[in-house]
């Protein structure tokens, strides 16, 4: 209480003034027309400006969702692009208007190992959002892997780092085609096994998905030949390719799911 | 002390009538080419006693200001203006001090303090008070150039003023 007091008599003057002035200068702005209008005026700019300046901040923070937001727009347009020829195979089937056979769904990588031999995802969508078993899944940057288990929410991914994972690709400016490997070794490069003895190949050649194992549509980025020999005798050149993508530090990907997977199967097998 | 307190309360009154009933019909009834608001009454706020407290002073001014306020229709532009002088008082004195100090018993009068100090201490204290009255008049600084025009044309004639009434009845206190 005693140091209330001595604070008031310390400060007294000043609260007063502060308060006084306060008074005076809100009579001034209740009952003076000009300087009400002035006042009013200059708040709804301040008050303006303040909640400008509050959306620009806030908008950053909403920035995670943005991207989200846009990322599943962009698989939709990846879906519509695929049913408007984004391969370049001729669209025979133009009587059907939902043609589309593969639709993209964008997902959050959550969870990676990227250290041994055996290197896996894990994504922020699964089985609720469409995602199975033999799906394949790409970056913007290229080919990531196949997914090989999903629950309801999350999907496990074998990433093309894994030396169980085989993936058709083909050289994209003749055709021809083997399987992409991994020995375990560089995250950034990878083998093109079973490229028979007689076809065209250069370094720089790039290397895309094949779209003969119904995962991946054809056309997809792998990556580029780096080098590549053929021993006496051998049957096969030994491919080193490039890979396009780092996998390391991917953080989104698309799933993509080929609707028509089933029948091919079906078709395929009996 | 009671005689300095009726002193102060017939000041008050005269200046305020002064004001209201004589100056304020020469700032607006007579039509000059200049924007003219003749103002005697900040000379209450300038000669209360040295020795008055801020808690004191402050609310005076502020009674002085609203008075004001009442008759020229102009509620707390005089007020605001009046508290804002009373605030920086001790500090302008205390600028302005001479070299022996103030006697805390006396007021800030010509008799008291001297032409020239009283001249210099009036004039400062009715510049910022002139200042200040037409800032909030206008209530944006958008408009500085005439603030300051105002402000200097008044200030001539508001201190003629006070110069005419402090050496007519050049009070002791």
């Amino acid at each position: 209480m005693r140091n209330i007091l001595q604070l008031f008599v310390r400060f007294g003057g000043l609260f007063l003034f502060i308060l006084l002035e306060g008074i005076s200068l809100f009579m001034v702005v209740q009952f003076n027309e000009k300087q009400e209008q002035i006042f009013f005026y200059s708040y709804n700019k301040a008050v303006g400006s303040f909640n400008d300046w509050y959306n620009g901040l806030m908008d950053y923070f909403r920035l995670d969702k943005a991207i989200e937001e846009l990322r599943e727009e962009n698989a939709k347009l990846r879906t519509q692009l695929e049913a408007y020829g984004f391969s370049d195979e001729i669209n025979v089937d133009t009587l059907t208007f939902d043609s589309t056979k593969f639709l993209y769904i964008g997902a959050d990588v959550i969870n990676k190992t990227i250290l041994g031999n055996n290197n896996t995802l894990t994504l922020d969508k699964g089985r609720t959002d469409g995602i199975g078993k033999h799906m394949g899944v790409v970056s913007p940057r290229g080919v990531v892997g196949i997914v090989t288990n999903a629950s309801a929410e999350y999907a496990g991914v074998m990433t093309i780092l894994h030396k169980e994972s085989r993936i058709s690709a083909s050289i994209k400016r003749s055709g021809y085609f083997g399987s992409l490997v991994w020995d375990g070794k560089d995250p950034m490069r990878a083998a093109l096994e079973n490229l028979p003895r007689h076809a065209s190949i250069q370094i720089g050649d790039t290397i895309q998905t094949s779209g003969y194992s119904n995962i991946f549509p054809r056309g997809i980025m792998i990556g580029t030949v780096e080098t590549f020999d053929i021993k006496e005798g051998a049957d096969n050149y030994s491919v080193t390719v490039k890979l396009s993508n780092d996998i390391c530090n991917i953080q989104q990907a698309y799933v993509i799911i080929n609707r028509d997977e089933d029948e091919l199967t079906n078709l395929e097998t009996n | 002390m009671s005689g300095v307190v009726f002193t102060n309360i017939m000041r008050f009154i005269f200046l305020l009538l002064v004001q209201i009933l004589i100056l304020k019909q020469i700032s607006f009834g007579l039509g000059w080419p200049i924007y003219l608001n003749i103002m005697l009454y900040p000379l209450f706020i300038m000669l209360l006693p040295f020795r008055i407290h801020l808690v004191a002073l402050l609310p005076l001014a502020f009674l002085m200001g609203l008075s004001v306020d009442m008759f020229y229709d102009s509620p707390g532009v005089h007020a605001s203006a009046s508290v804002f002088i009373a605030f920086f008082r001790p500090l302008i004195l205390s600028q302005i001090s001479p070299r022996d100090g103030y006697n805390l018993s006396h007021s800030p009068t010509k008799k008291r303090m001297g032409t020239r100090w009283f001249l210099t201490y009036s004039s400062i204290m009715m510049l910022v008070h002139l200042f200040i009255y037409f800032s909030v008049d206008a209530f944006t600084f958008v408009y500085i150039g005439q603030i300051l025009w105002r402000t200097a044309t008044s200030f001539v004639f508001s201190m003629l003023f006070v110069i005419i009434v402090m050496f007519t009845f050049n009070p002791l206190d």
